[in-house]
Formats: structure tokens, C-alpha cells, sequence
């Protein structure tokens, strides 16, 4: 069997999920730059359970926020495919692809520049039911009014205000009331508590999870906090050089990390109950790769303490270590419970 | 007068004392940072931690005479080795800056200059302070960027800032900072934006040359987890007034509100998923809303009536150094913080 054929048989949900909302497969995403092309996104394939959340962590450049953006089709993966509601994404084009972009909903980092500073809060919030000829206007009016007030913005007050007159994390909840006017049913979230205090992230934090519960919705919650993206991740899946390291259930992965970089980061993360312990091992020296020109075999190699000749060659598919968890590594710190089917 | 700085045995390095900032304002003097005091001996790492608009960097750029005197006043004591730095003109501390103090910013990309080398940024900063030749600033330049682990040294000399990663650069930026040997190096967020991988590397490096060199340091950093497990004393700044100063490896046991607030708003490895943070409500107080009262009133809680209408002063009592600003810290420490609606 060939690896092409194996990979398609990877199962990456686990078992008591039935209906995936979303699948992605064996996706690709290439940008043309001087000199070549950066292969940002390498060979993905992972599914989203109905009313889950996947969290998708890993470093600047791993490819994170453009494998979400190319769920999205904003833009296109450059190959693969993106299975919703039993239609593939990146084969629709015009019109069908937009009568299914209100369902699939994105929120970005930086608040304040993805509301438009000119118009009033209310006039943004109410955008896309005008768009959309959503009902009559007093229905859209009210939907405004009522989404507003599950976010915590006050509506009167937003009828008159710009986004200059709201901090940082107010901002952010009008974009969240902004993606949630539709009732979409997967919400994006890209590094939306990154720019954000820790009080005020952990205010928006427990939002999301409000949020979440009330629409039922499926959610993939991006984030370079690995503390962060844990507590509201049903599973997660770790993103190294533009390819899947790991996925699994949050428990499994955090608890026992299969992959060796997984293990690294988790290592890097600083703790303040830890305070009191002298810092044995220091961090392992050593640039990161870039991803223009990724290193052969298993991209990770580079920096791997593990890492033998044969990791050079032969790129390593992903392998089930636990219930529901796949690691991409030839010497995983988890043994392999099961190889490919 | 100028700021010949003579390192006087035994003494703090640096001792802040009763430091205010205000900016001037069309409507008068408008306060940023009230009676900040404290101290950093030789070889001992403080950190300086609190949330955006706190009042943080207006602190260290005071202290460094960074403020320009048109908008900014400076009221206190800042004694760098028994020798006030405050009310120095621009002249006098253009000795002190990079010779007496090493200062490091978040954005390696800004602080150096785009448009020349590496090597040329180095040899610049270092025939200011040695009459060397061209060659031997060379030399020195390369044995410096090896001092922060840069691999490849001669390479990266010819290189220019936008050529290399984000953690790279600020080596590159740590490199300078020390090339005038100063017994005080600032670092105002200095992995902010950085990969937690890179931050790690770039930390270590921090504490092994401020060991090395047996130099005080103060980190500036909105993150208690940084603070925590790599400075000595943390210093917690609230509303432009300290709050809290404590020893790292006691401040789990803080015992001011908003400490505490922030301690337990932080995402930890061992909560259950999809669990609700305890946050509090609101924000801080810009400048302008300060009340006569308790900075924090609005959001602690624990309040009685009494904390908005008198300030607390900041006492240290239980002999250990543990000093806080708060009425009521023996509740305090009783209390855990509840999540609030």
C-alpha cells in the first residue's frame, strides 16, 4: 500500500463522534514568493466533530492561521479537499460557494482593524443581516439587539458609538456578535485572545465557551498558547513547518505527548506555580528551520533530540498511539498502538 | 553636572525612590505613574509586571531618561549607583545610556536600523565606547554575537535585521545592549511576540549573561508566568501605582486582590476543559478616572465602601520584603476570587 492510499484511511476522529461537521483532506496550500514556492500548509488531513472544538497550535509560520483560512476558501487551498455538510468546499465556485459562507464564520486577532472605524457599532454588527435580507427590518434590528447583549456590549450605546470608543476586548466581543448574527454553524477562531490582558482574555475566554453552548457550534480555535487552547479544546491537533506533529483528544495529547516537539513546547511553557523549582535543563539551542526550504524526511529533525539518519529520508506518516491519537513521528515517546490500517 | 556613574560597594544599583511621571495635556498635568519605589541589587533580576496601560514602560523610560522633557515630567528619585539620573539632560545621559544601562525593547525589528548591517550596528556602539580600529571592533563585534549563542557570527555580521528570525534579531539587540558592560540592564517585553520556544531561549540567555556579568536587571512583562519563574522580586503594577511587591517564589501566596486576580485568570495545565476562568469584571482606570480611593475598587471583590473613598498605602509588615497596597489583605488571603457573572 502505498503512503497516498494510507494516509486516506486515517481516521482522526474519535470513535463516539459520528457526523464530522468538517473534513479536511490531504490539503495543500502554496504561495508563490521570490525564488520558488513556500508550501505553507503540507498534507493535511483532519475532522471536526458537530459541536466540538479543535484546537490548532504551533509556532509563527507553522501554518496555522493559513490552514484555517484555506477551510474557509478565503483563499483556496491550492490542493485538497474540504468536506461541509456534504459538499466539497474548494470545488464550489460564484454564488454556491457564497450561499455557504455564512455558515462558516472567522474571528481575527486584531479586533480594532476588523471593524470598520467610520461606522457605528450597530451599523457593523447589522451588516451581514442587511447583506443577507434577513427578515424585515425590525427582525434585524432585534437579532442585532439580542446578539449584542449576549456578548455583553450594551445596544443603545452601540447605536451611537464607534469601535474607538471600546477597548480592546469590547472589540473583540462586536466582532463575535458581528460573526454570530447569522447563527453560523462553524465559527474560526485565529489568536483572538493573543493581543489581549489576561483578565480580559480570561473574561473573552469564558465567553467563547458561553457562546459555544448557546449555538451549538463547531469551533476551530487557533492560538500559540498551549495553556489557552487546551482549556477550551475538545481535541488538538500540533502544527510544526506546515505539517500535522500530533492530534488526539486535549487529555491524551497533553498528558502524554507523543510527539517530541509537542513535548517541547509543552516544556517551554512557563508556569508560575513552578517558580520555586530551579531551572534544571536549559532550553535547546538551535534556529528554526525556514519554512521556504524545510529540512528532508520529518521536518522536526533539525531540532529533534531524537532524531537517527533514517528521519532524514523517510517523512513520517501519521501513526495511532492512543484512542484517537495519531502522531507523526518514527520514534514516538507514546508506543504505537496501531500502524496504519 | 554630568553622570559619571562610580559603582559604590555593597549598595543597590539602582534605588527608585517615590517616582511619579504625569504627561502634559491641554488640560493640565495628567498623572501615569504615582510614587513608584524600589530597589535592585547587583546580580538580583526584578520584574516589573502588570497589564497594557499600566504604566510599565512610562516607568523604565523615565528611569532611563527616555521621556522627552517637552511633554513629559518627572518627579522622584532614580540613584544608579548612588548617582540621581532624574532631571539629567539628554547630553549627560548619553554616557549613561548603553555604558551604565543596557536597555532592550520588544520590537528587534524597529530598534535596529533597517537599511545597514549587523556588523556595522555593532562596530557603531562599540568605538563609542573603545578607541579601537575598524578591525579589532570587528573582532569584538563577532565575539559578542557569539556571547548570545548566535552560531555563524561572521555571517550574520554581513546580514541586515530584516534577514533574520525574531529571536535572532533580539539577540542581536541583547548583544548591543551589553557591549558597554552596564551594571543595569532594562528588557521592557522582551519576548513579547516571540514563539514560547524562542522566548524560552531567549530568557535562558538573559539570565546566564545578567549571571555572568553579575549585572541588577529588571524585566518589564505583562506576564506573571515569565515573572514568576525567572526574576527574583516581582513588582506588580496597577493603574500606574505598585500594588504588590514580592518575592517570585512567594507570589502564589499574593495577597493583594488584583494579584490575585491575575494569578487566578491564568489558563493552568491542570484545569478541567471547557471550565469557566475566574475573571473579573471590567478594566483598569485609564489615567483620567483615577478615584481618591483604592485604584482597584470597581473590580475587587472583596471591597468595602470605605476602599473608594481612601487610598491604601503600601506597607510591608510581615518582615519578609512582602509589601501590598490594600485595606484589606487579610480577607484578602482568605478569599478565593470567584468568577464573577
Amino acid at each position: 500500500m502505498s503512503a497516498r492510499e494510507a494516509i486516506d484511511t486515517v481516521q482522526t476522529t474519535p470513535h463516539d463522534q459520528v457526523r464530522p461537521a468538517l473534513r479536511v483532506e490531504r490539503l495543500d496550500v502554496e504561495f508563490d514568493v521570490d525564488g520558488g514556492k513556500l508550501r505553507a500548509v503540507s498534507d493535511v488531513s483532519l475532522e471536526v466533530a458537530e459541536n466540538e472544538t479543535l484546537g490548532i497550535v504551533g509556532e509563527s509560520g507553522c501554518g496555522k492561521s493559513t490552514l484555517a483560512r484555506a477551510i474557509l476558501q478565503a483563499p483556496p487551498p491550492t490542493a485538497g479537499s474540504v468536506w461541509f455538510d456534504d459538499q466539497d468546499l474548494t470545488t464550489l465556485k460564484g454564488e454556491d460557494l457564497r450561499q455557504v459562507r455564512p455558515r462558516l464564520q472567522l474571528l481575527l486577532q486584531d479586533p480594532t482593524s476588523s471593524l470598520n472605524p467610520r461606522q457605528t457599532v450597530w451599523h457593523s454588527v447589522a451588516a451581514p443581516l442587511r447583506v443577507w435580507k434577513r427578515g424585515t427590518r425590525a427582525e434585524q434590528d432585534a437579532r442585532v439587539a439580542e446578539v449584542l447583549k449576549q456578548v455583553g456590549i450594551d445596544p443603545e450605546r452601540a447605536k451611537h458609538s464607534r469601535p474607538a470608543e471600546y477597548s480592546g476586548g469590547q472589540c473583540q466581543r462586536i466582532c463575535l456578535a458581528r460573526a454570530l448574527a447569522l447563527r453560523p454553524d462553524v465559527l474560526v477562531c485565529d489568536e483572538v485572545v493573543s493581543a489581549l490582558d489576561v483578565l480580559i482574555q480570561a473574561q473573552i475566554l469564558n465567553l467563547l465557551e458561553d457562546i459555544r453552548d448557546l449555538y451549538g457550534l463547531t469551533m476551530v480555535f487557533i492560538g500559540h498558547d498551549l495553556a489557552v487552547v487546551r482549556r477550551v479544546s475538545d481535541r488538538v491537533a500540533i502544527m510544526y513547518l506546515g505539517r500535522l506533529c500530533e492530534i488526539g483528544p486535549t487529555q491524551m495529547v497533553f498528558d502524554h505527548p507523543a510527539h517530541p516537539y509537542t513535548r517541547r513546547l509543552l516544556d517551554s511553557i512557563p508556569l508560575v506555580e513552578s517558580a520555586t523549582e530551579t531551572r534544571t535543563s536549559a532550553a535547546p539551542t538551535g534556529e528554526p528551520p525556514s519554512p521556504l526550504n524545510p529540512p528532508s524526511g520529518c521536518r522536526f529533525r533539525t531540532l529533534c533530540p531524537k532524531a537517527r539518519d533514517h528521519c532524514a529520508v523517510e517523512t513520517p506518516e501519521l501513526r495511532q498511539t492512543g484512542d484517537g491519537q495519531w502522531v507523526a513521528c518514527h520514534y514516538p515517546n507514546v508506543p504505537v498502538t496501531a500502524a496504519r490500517p | 553636572m554630568t553622570a559619571q556613574v562610580k559603582r559604590a560597594e555593597g549598595g543597590p544599583v539602582l534605588e527608585v525612590a517615590d517616582l511619579s511621571v504625569a504627561v502634559r495635556t491641554i488640560d493640565g498635568e495628567l498623572p501615569i505613574v504615582t510614587g513608584v519605589s524600589f530597589r535592585v541589587e547587583a546580580g538580583q533580576m526584578l520584574a516589573i509586571v502588570g497589564e497594557s496601560g499600566c504604566g510599565k514602560s512610562v516607568l523604565t523610560r523615565a528611569i532611563v531618561g527616555l521621556l522627552p522633557r517637552e511633554q513629559w515630567i518627572v518627579r522622584g528619585s532614580a540613584r544608579l549607583d548612588g548617582v540621581e539620573l532624574v532631571g539629567q539632560g539628554p547630553r549627560a545621559m548619553r554616557r549613561v545610556w548603553g555604558r551604565d544601562i543596557g536597555v532592550v525593547f520588544q520590537d528587534s525589528l524597529t530598534a535596529l536600523n533597517p537599511v545597514r548591517t549587523i556588523g556595522a550596528q555593532l562596530t557603531e556602539s562599540i568605538r563609542r565606547f573603545r578607541e579601537v580600529n575598524r578591525a579589532t571592533a570587528t573582532e569584538i563585534a563577532r565575539g559578542a554575537l557569539s556571547s548570545v549563542g548566535i552560531t555563524d557570527p561572521a555571517a550574520r555580521l554581513r546580514a541586515y535585521p530584516h534577514q533574520m528570525s525574531g529571536g535572532m534579531r533580539q539577540r542581536v539587540c541583547i548583544a548591543i545592549a551589553l557591549l558597554g558592560e552596564p551594571s543595569l540592564l532594562i528588557a521592557d517585553e522582551p519576548t513579547t511576540g516571540l514563539d514560547v520556544t524562542v522566548q524560552e531561549q531567549i530568557l535562558d540567555l538573559l539570565a546566564a549573561r545578567c549571571q555572568d556579568e553579575n549585572m541588577a536587571s529588571i524585566l518589564v512583562t505583562h506576564d506573571l508566568a515569565v515573572a514568576a519563574t525567572r526574576a527574583d522580586e516581582v513588582v506588580v503594577l496597577y493603574a500606574g501605582e505598585v500594588v504588590e511587591s514580592v518575592a517570585s517564589e512567594s507570589l502564589m501566596s499574593a495577597r493583594m486582590p488584583y494579584s490575585r486576580s491575575l494569578l487566578a485568570a491564568l489558563p493552568r495545565l491542570d484545569d478541567a476543559i471547557h471550565s469557566r476562568l475566574a475573571a473579573v469584571p471590567g478594566q483598569a482606570p485609564l489615567p483620567a478616572e483615577v478615584g481618591p480611593g483604592c485604584r482597584f475598587v470597581q473590580r475587587c471583590p472583596i471591597r468595602v465602601d470605605d476602599c473608594a473613598t481612601h487610598h491604601p498605602s503600601f506597607h510591608a509588615d510581615d518582615g519578609a520584603g512582602h509589601g501590598v497596597r490594600c485595606w484589606r489583605t487579610a480577607e484578602a488571603a482568605t478569599t478565593a476570587v470567584q468568577e464573577q457573572p
